[in-house]
């Protein structure tokens, strides 16, 4: 199942690039990025002669941590001491740094650690074979009597750093098929320990892309149509270049390039251009109306796409007891914090491009493509990002191929800076996708789901590609953790619309699990409530088949005290979901009132198979949880009868601020030894749909659409 | 924190002797008008001169002329809390202060030092409170102003005072305990 | 906390928004001279009609964001202010001046292309709350010295008709709508007021 979901998604994201690798042996890599003071260099890592490893990290850091879970996995196999790790962003070279399911560099699915444990256990412990064969070699002793752990090589009463024999190790010849570490003698996998990036973030030494100053670096922002979809006809440059500061406006396809000497001049500048625009094409609709012609699309259309499990529709028609849900979601933005950048510069042929990059081999591409450039003189440096949550994969063209066409239009006159700012990001679509559910079952006796429909309109998270014909099956980017795929059902219809829709959609946290998980959590919690069953005990009869998932909603019934009376005044809810193969159980409690409530406590519990560092799940679990709140109850992008984006930054777009957190999270691991699975996505899902099941258990009204707060409240 | 920062008035331009040094930066243009005369600002101990225009707000200055980028840029519009500094130990988010209003010397996450800025420091650290990071010099700098007030805040506090710095990444309730534990270590 | 006051339906507005707030829009930059009352002979008749006008600017959103019924601040057209301020829990992490200084701030950051500024950016004194107030009330408290400020009649003029923070409400910036007229008309519409008796209006 994991691979074939992964190889599918991988196959959706990067369908252009189209190679699929397994992992690669180590003597078939070329160095990554060698500095000169290295003395052994290979693909994902190198060794000064002073005993420091540093990591080449083929993934993304955006926040979840990676870039330490994977040194930590070659450090493990390596026996490298952990203060004397450090981790670079892999340059963008395919095939060395392809994710080895989707088949080219990128990151998303919190697929990060699964498709890289054995890649890079494999690279730390070749990397240890060819320095205790070095040590060896210069000891005259036996290479089996060769320890090294610690950052220390050691064979009886000798003992040097490894730092010491990198050199003559760089000189033998790679070994095949290394025998790997018992995990039962694992010390760095599995605990907690410092993560390497924190320190220079937190004290603000960490070079984001939006911090790139080369010298003589020019800022760039983009004026974009104020409609999707529309197009540039006209514009008069004249007031702005009269401005100061303001040196060059330039056409680019998706709108007018403006740069300025510092970001403020450039975004002064864009304020004072004049365009007209192109809107036969644009979307003018309402998301009112966008969501009303999703019912009649579902109301009145044929599906798309639909996949059954025996003959649902003859008992949901022939049973007059159906029980049925109506969910809407809204579009969501990502807004990380740290808005959409990329810095380049452009010169004797060759383009160097400094960014986040989620997706360097599609980045990589796409640049080369624009500027007529071989793929090899096109250079990512990347960098950590300050947050994506989806938003800095790409799926063009975006944000990244606007710097690129700005770079060409001005010949690389300057090295450019752009930024996205917060109403372009907000305002600028690309956001998760808004969803019409209807969900509808038929109970038998015992409470069991004798049929059940699910029915979704909504654009897939992965575009599809210009003129591309409709998917004949329902696309996992609009699908993924349906119901039927998680609870069992004696028979089961799930029936997709894909609408068209100028509003162009992207991958978010989750991906389709984010609304999907949320409907099936609350409908989930009405069934059990018209079997009269307790809804732990409802989910788990439903699971039998999902011994993972029923694992974490034992413990966590048992950590939340389910069996026990709440205190006075409290109401809690729960969910259960699988999402990237990691399953996660929470409960959420509540008091006060419907009208007015605090979130007291959430419980959680994870089973994402072996764990590399259990605070790194741990924070990942508090912020995913932080993440789903914000959407559940603050989120969503509307546009007004005009096609107009109505938010534009943090005032009417809201993020979860700190009084309104939960007053604890509680994360508990389920012990396992399974592969590792993702930690950056999954627990961001069934979090909204404890806390609807607990509104309603305090007596708010069925929820049918989301935010559950809208507009004129604190 | 900043301490007691050495006594600057601008409007007088009298400077304290102790200052290291005076840099010169432009905004890289001719300045058309030509300003009244370069704006002078106290930035963690050092004067610089600023050939750049009144109503620019600081973020921009710090950044992209004055290269101290640990002052994150977010949104623009004093909702975020990634660009707090300092200006005479209050908090400011420097992305809504025209450099013309700037009236005090001015901390960034890169000048904060001190017994408290330690403390503040090592608690993020041991409680490895950020994930990407970005917004976590911002909440350093509005933490440390919230201590310089209030040596022992309770909950309630931290989360008034916290409340204009947000966290995408959720990160909270480490950012809340780690205020505790400097608080009290 | 988390206020959900609308949760699950459509927008309700807070509790102050019942208040109407703004002029007619073909009044919008236009405030009645004292002159314009002189028809209305009996003193006191005028007194309740002038201050029916003063009220315009009174209980305009430019007025009542920082006269609010707690002491959480509320912005634009009597919003919650966002980001969130609560002043009983102040500190210097959290003030006005972390945001509102001397001036205005032009940001060009969309939907929120000015910062307002003016100096000594205040919230009034629980005294002075009037959001949720009528017109009657907010007169009476205006004129209470136990709640004004120790302020008598000539006071009040002067910090209508002279402070620059109240002149600020007619040069708010971006695109927040001015309080109609001029100070110095609403300056002589108070000094009108005071002269015919201070009266408040009736319910």
């Amino acid at each position: 199942m994991s691979g074939l979901h992964l190889a599918r998604r991988g196959f959706l994201v990067m369908s252009s690039t189209g190679l699929l690798l397994g992992t690669r042996t180590l003597a078939a890599a070329t160095p990554a990025a060698p500095s000169r003071k290295a003395a052994f260099t290979q693909r994902f890592l190198e060794i000064a002669p002073d005993g420091t490893v540093t990591v080449f990290a083929k993934h993304l850091d955006m926040g979840q941590g990676i870039w330490s879970g994977l040194a930590a996995i070659v450090a493990e196999e390596l026996g490298a001491r952990w203060n004397q790790v450090r981790v670079v962003g892999a340059p963008a070279r395919m095939p060395d740094y392809a994710h080895t399911v989707f088949g080219s560099q990128t990151t998303g699915g919190s697929t990060s650690i699964a498709n890289s444990w054995d890649q890079l256990r494999a690279a730390g412990a070749t990397a240890r074979a060819m320095l205790a064969a070095a040590a060896a070699a210069r000891w005259q002793v036996p290479a089996a009597s060769v320890s090294i752990a610690d950052g220390m090589v050691t064979s009886g009463a000798r003992s040097a750093s490894l730092g010491r024999f990198a050199a003559a190790a760089a000189r033998l010849p790679v070994p095949g098929n290394v025998p790997l570490k018992d995990p039962a003698q694992f010390t760095i996998v599995g605990q907690r320990r410092p993560r390497l990036d924190l320190p220079d973030k937190v004290r603000g030494r960490t070079g984001y892309g939006l911090d790139t100053n080369w010298p003589g670096i020019k800022a760039l922002v983009v004026l974009h149509p104020p409609r999707f979809g529309a197009t540039l006809i006209d514009h008069d440059p004249t007031a702005a270049l009269a401005l100061p500061g303001v040196l060059a406006v330039e056409p680019i396809p998706t709108g007018l390039a403006v740069i300025g000497e510092t970001t403020w001049h450039a975004l002064r500048g864009r304020a004072a251009l004049v365009a007209t625009w192109d809107e036969t094409t644009a979307e003018t609709r309402s998301t009112a109306a966008i969501m009303a012609a999703f019912k009649a699309q579902m109301a009145g259309e044929p599906p798309t796409a639909e996949t059954r499990s025996g003959d649902a529709a003859t008992v949901l028609e022939a049973d007059g007891s159906v029980i049925e849900a109506q969910f809407e979601f809204p579009y969501l933005a990502h807004v990380p914090i740290e808005p959409l950048s990329v810095a380049g510069r452009l010169s004797g042929g060759r383009c160097v491009l400094r960014s986040g990059f989620q997706s360097q081999t599609s980045n990589q591409a796409n640049a080369a493509r624009i500027l007529g450039l071989p793929v090899e003189a096109v250079e990512l440096e990347t960098v950590p990002a300050g947050g994506s949550f989806g938003r800095r994969a790409d799926f063009g063209p975006d944000w990244f191929d606007e710097l690129v066409y700005a770079l060409k239009a001005t010949d690389g006159r300057w090295p450019l800076r752009l930024m996205w700012s917060r109403d372009d990001d907000i305002a600028g679509g690309h956001y998760r996708p808004m969803t019409l559910q209807r969900l509808r079952a038929v109970l038998d006796e015992d409470g069991a789901i004798a049929a059940f429909d699910q029915s979704i309109v909504g654009q897939p998270c992965f575009p599809l590609p210009a003129g591309a014909p409709k998917p004949k099956e329902p696309s996992i980017g609009v699908t993924i953790g349906h119901f039927a795929d998680q609870y069992a059902c004696q028979a089961s219809r799930l029936a997709w619309w894909y609408p068209e829709v100028g509003v162009a959609p992207h991958t978010y946290r989750a991906i389709s699990n984010n609304h999907n998980g949320i409907a099936k959590e609350i409908f989930v919690d009405r069934l059990a409530r018209a079997a009269g069953v307790d809804p732990v005990a409802y989910r788990l009869s439903l699971l039998g088949h999902e011994p993972r998932q029923q694992g974490v909603l034992r413990l966590v019934a048992e950590k939340a005290g389910w069996d026990r009376p709440l205190a006075p005044g409290l109401h809690r809810g729960v969910a259960v979901h699988r999402a990237d193969d990691s399953h996660v159980a929470q409960v959420v409690e509540i008091s006060g009132t419907p009208e007015h409530f605090r979130i007291e406590r959430v419980v959680c519990a994870i089973d994402c198979g072996l764990v590399i560092d259990p605070d790194t799940v741990l924070s990942q679990a508090e912020g995913c949880i932080g993440f789903g709140l914000s959407s559940a109850l603050y989120q969503e992008i509307t546009m007004d009868a005009s096609g107009l984006v109505e938010q534009s930054n943090f005032h009417d777009y809201r993020i979860l601020r700190m009084p309104q957190m939960p007053r604890r999270i509680e994360v508990h691991i389920m012990p396992s030894a399974a592969r590792p699975t993702g930690v950056g996505e999954p627990p961001s899902v069934p979090v909204a749909a404890a806390l609807v099941n607990a509104l309603e258990a305090m007596g708010a009204p069925p929820v049918t659409r989301f935010p559950l707060i809208r507009k004129g409240v604190a | 924190m900043t301490g007691s920062p050495p006594a600057y008035d601008r409007a007088s331009d009298t400077l304290p002797l102790a200052l290291r040094g005076r840099l010169r930066e432009t905004c890289g243009h001719a300045m058309t008008p030509t300003p009244p005369g370069p704006i002078r600002l106290l930035i963690n101990g050092q004067v610089h001169d600023l050939a750049c225009e009144g109503e620019m707000p600081l973020v921009w200055a710090l950044r992209e002329v004055l290269g101290l980028t640990g002052t994150k840029f977010g949104c623009g519009a004093g909702q975020c809390g990634a660009c707090t500094v300092h200006i005479d130990g209050r908090a400011v988010r420097s992305c809504s202060i025209r450099l013309d209003d700037v009236h005090g010397p001015v901390t960034t996450i890169e000048g904060l030092e001190g017994p408290v800025a330690g403390r503040l420091f090592d608690a993020w650290d041991s409680l490895q409170v950020a994930q990407c990071g970005y917004c976590q010099p911002g909440q350093v700098m509005s933490a440390a102003a919230l201590l310089a007030d209030n040596a022992r805040p309770d909950d309630a506090a931290i989360d008034a005072a916290m409340a204009g710095n947000l966290c995408r990444c959720a990160t909270y309730l480490r950012i809340r305990a780690a205020i505790h534990r400097a608080a009290t270590a | 906390m988390i206020r959900a006051g609308a949760l699950l339906l459509p927008a309700l507005l807070i509790a102050g928004a019942a208040i109407a707030t703004n002029a007619p829009p073909e009044r919008a930059n236009d405030l009645r001279s004292p002159e314009s009352f002189a028809t209305i002979a009996d003193p006191t008749a005028r007194s309740r009609a002038l201050f029916g006008e003063m009220a315009r600017v009174i209980e305009h959103p430019r007025c009542l964001n920082c006269h609010p019924a707690t002491r959480e601040p509320l912005q634009r057209d009597l919003e919650p202010h966002m980001p969130p301020v609560d002043m009983t829990v102040q500190s210097r992490a959290m003030e006005c001046q972390t945001c509102h200084h001397d001036a205005n701030t032009p940001t060009y950051a969309g939907g929120v292309a000015s910062i307002p500024g003016a100096h000594g950016w205040k919230l009034a004194p629980a005294s002075m709350a009037w959001v949720g107030k009528s017109p009657r009330a907010i007169c009476e408290a205006l004129k209470d010295p136990a709640r004004n400020g120790k302020r008598d009649l000539a006071a009040i003029h002067e910090h209508m008709a002279q402070d620059h923070l109240v002149g600020w409400a007619w040069h708010p910036g971006g695109t927040l709508a001015p309080v109609p007229g001029t100070q110095a008309r609403f300056g002589a519409l108070v000094q009108a007021w005071i002269d015919s008796g201070a009266a408040c209006p009736l319910d």
